[in-house]
């Protein structure tokens, strides 16, 4: 018998009962969507919890805080040494760092000024470990600069007086206060002060904003960086007479001072990231530095750990769903028994003019797969339809209950597309099993018995 | 074309552990020739029933052999009888056996469908056969709007569907009145003539023994006689 020859039997055979068919398909895509639902919120929860553990962080990347154990005179803050053992390691991409200039220099730009956060940082460095522009491009000489994406709402008019009526409750400067125009490929003017022979003098560093950075992840999180290059770092540093441009104030001692002016082996840095060639390489590489007497942070542990713990819930809950498609299970194996006990007749008359017994077998069980499929179908398509139900009211119910708008995107519930496809194939394979039985009672029925002739 | 030797069959009634064997077949010797019609006569539970459904392979001799187209089919297990049956073996039954579902176009095509016949051979087939039987009419009919001498000629076209050299018959003319008995015998008759079709026909009928070109008589499980038909 043709395939399709069969396919068409079955479904006559399947007509003939219609509603019987209907409910256990019905009760097979429940068992389905349940369990694709239950699985999905597994899902989506890890989904979403890691990615707010990796929103402000490459996976690849490793921090690095300082060294656990220094001897005496030394420094526990990462030096330009620690830079280069870095760098030498392997499978390490890139080592990004900053030099964060210790004296809070001002922005000035055309009757506007404002304070910044300014870092000296290798750019190609940065580039390498992912950093991303808004706008604009990476500085090619020296005195071309990246900044933050809200510098320009930190700068206010010179005139006005600094106060608290300034700024908003976000801690950047009022509309109406704030410099129109975009800073990008302006040139602007970088103050930094130094006490000199008991006065307070200051001098400007022109430079070029030649792009400007992607927003923080955050939403509340405001940047007003100034990424400028080691060559302007040592024309700060010139005029400072200070490492790190750092600023000397009254209160100082002389001790404190000569320091500060003697700092040229004990540069440090900030902001240390070692970024790994790959995801995989990040396990080997953070034992390394620990090894190395490294204070250290990646995400992958973390995100391991979190992986782990889901791993054991989403077991659960798939255990969970699953006995609800053994129950439909039971249902399809019913159904099953019942068009063999109806067509018994049939079946005999089969086997009495040829019917193969394989034949009739795989009638059966194919006739078992096909509710399974039609149920796992309806079910998956279910089942999405009540992720996304979920995944649109959450928010709603988030409000309504906790009187609180989350800030971002929850997406409890998410099936991957092969949770999908395995739940097709058990839901298939799991009919297939119930109808097997019933299968292997029509292959037995007795000719005779069937044709109720007298033997 | 059939041969049957030593056959011998009994069974077994009763309790599990207090069963009784009833011999059903002694000693069966019987030959049958390509084109023959053989007409098996006998009271009932003499055997002869058993006899056919040995021939169908529904159920195994206890002893002998049978031998089908030169084939020694005794010890055949029962997918072989279905590729057999589906090769070599029409049946047509005293009840009809149509299914019910199923219209009488899509019972005498079942048979092809089956033997995985192309779905376009098979309407040549069965549309020559519709005609042959005379059942165009009413081919679209279920087998539970149709008389019965419709539903017998339904259950002839499907033995006849895929050709096969041997029609067994069980009862053929049982549920059918006078007319229509003479009509299926003149269509028994036809086809052994045209297409040399073996017959092997069980019927209590002396109208149709009448037909055969022997009649072999049953009696307590033995074969008591066999005689040729004077005339046809």
């Amino acid at each position: 018998m043709k395939w399709i020859d069969r396919f068409q039997f079955i479904r006559q055979n399947m007509k003939k009962n219609k509603s019987r068919v209907w409910m256990t398909i019905l009760a097979t895509a429940i068992g389905c969507a349940f369990l694709i639902v239950l699985a999905s919120i597994g899902f989506g929860a890890q989904r979403f919890i890691v990615q707010d553990m990796m929103q402000d962080r490459d996976i690849t990347e490793i921090s690095i805080y300082a060294k656990s154990e220094v001897e005496e005179g030394d420094t526990p803050e990462i030096t330009k040494q620690d830079i280069e053992l870095f760098k030498e390691m392997e499978d390490v991409r890139t080592v990004s760092h900053k030099i964060v200039i210790q004296n809070s220099p001002m922005v000035h730009f055309e009757g506007y000024e404002g304070q910044s956060n300014v870092s000296a940082v290798d750019f190609s460095s940065e580039k390498k470990s992912g950093l991303e522009l808004s706008e604009g491009r990476m500085p090619q000489t020296e005195n071309e600069v990246l900044v933050g994406y809200h510098l320009n709402q930190f700068l206010y008019p010179e005139s006005a007086d600094v106060s608290a009526e300034l700024f908003n409750e976000e801690g950047v400067v009022k509309e109406e206060y704030r410099i129109s125009q975009s800073l990008l490929n302006a040139t602007v003017e970088l103050e930094v002060e130094q006490l000199k022979d008991g006065q307070q003098v200051s001098e400007r560093f022109p430079v070029t904003v030649v792009g400007i950075m992607e927003p923080p992840s955050r939403d509340w999180q405001k940047s007003d960086d100034v990424y400028i290059s080691e060559d302007v770092l040592a024309k700060i540093e010139a005029f400072t007479g200070t490492e790190n441009g750092s600023l000397i104030t009254p209160e100082m001692s002389e001790k404190e001072v000569e320091m500060l002016r003697n700092q040229e082996e004990q540069r440090t840095f900030n902001d240390v990231k070692v970024i790994a060639e790959n995801m995989e390489k990040v396990e080997s590489l953070s034992q390394q530095l620990k090894d190395e007497g490294y204070q250290i942070y990646s995400v992958t542990e973390e995100v391991d750990q979190v992986n782990v713990v889901f791993a054991v819930i989403k077991v659960g809950l798939i255990i969970v769903g699953t006995i609800a498609l053994l129950i439909a299970s039971i249902g399809i194996y019913n159904t099953m028994s019942m068009a063999v006990t109806e067509r018994t007749q049939d079946i005999g008359i089969m086997k009495a003019i040829g019917g193969h017994p394989r034949m009739i077998k795989s009638i059966f069980l194919m006739e078992s797969g096909y509710i399974g499929l039609m149920g796992a179908v309806a079910g998956v398509v279910a089942a999405y339809l009540i992720s996304t139900g979920i995944n649109q009211i959450l928010p709603f119910v988030i409000q309504r209950v906790f009187n609180e708008t989350p800030d971002t995107v929850i997406q409890l519930s998410y099936i991957p597309p092969y949770m999908a496809l395995i739940c097709l194939a058990l839901s298939v394979g799991v009919a297939m099993l119930s109808g097997m039985k019933p299968a292997a009672k029509a292959t037995r029925i007795d000719v005779l018995r069937a044709l109720r002739r007298d033997v | 074309m059939i041969e049957v030797k030593d056959l011998s069959h009994s069974f077994y009634v009763g309790k599990k552990n207090k069963q009784q064997e009833v011999p059903v077949l002694k000693d069966i010797q019987l030959s049958i020739k390509k084109g023959e019609i053989v007409s098996i006569v006998g009271r009932s539970g003499s055997g002869k029933s058993t006899l056919l459904n040995l021939m169908s392979g529904y159920i195994k001799p206890t002893e002998g052999e049978l031998f089908i187209k030169g084939e020694q089919v005794t010890h055949y297990k029962e997918s072989d009888w279905a590729d057999f049956r589906s090769d070599n073996l029409g049946f047509i039954f005293q009840s009809f056996q149509l299914i019910q579902s199923m219209t009488a176009y899509e019972n005498i095509e079942l048979p092809l469908v089956m033997k995985g016949v192309d779905k376009r051979d098979r309407a040549r087939r069965v549309e020559e056969m519709v005609e042959k039987v005379g059942l165009a009419s009413i081919r679209d009919h279920y087998p539970s709007e149709l008389s019965g001498g419709q539903q017998q000629r339904v259950s002839v076209a499907r033995a006849l569907i895929a050709h096969p050299p041997i029609i067994l018959a069980d009862e053929p003319t049982g549920s059918l009145d006078q007319e229509t008995e003479a009509e299926l015998l003149s269509m028994i008759q036809k086809l052994n003539k045209e297409e040399n079709i073996t017959f092997v026909i069980i019927t209590h009928d002396e109208e149709v023994a009448a037909i055969a070109d022997r009649t072999i008589r049953f009696e307590d499980g033995r074969l008591r006689a066999s005689k040729k038909a004077v005339a046809r």
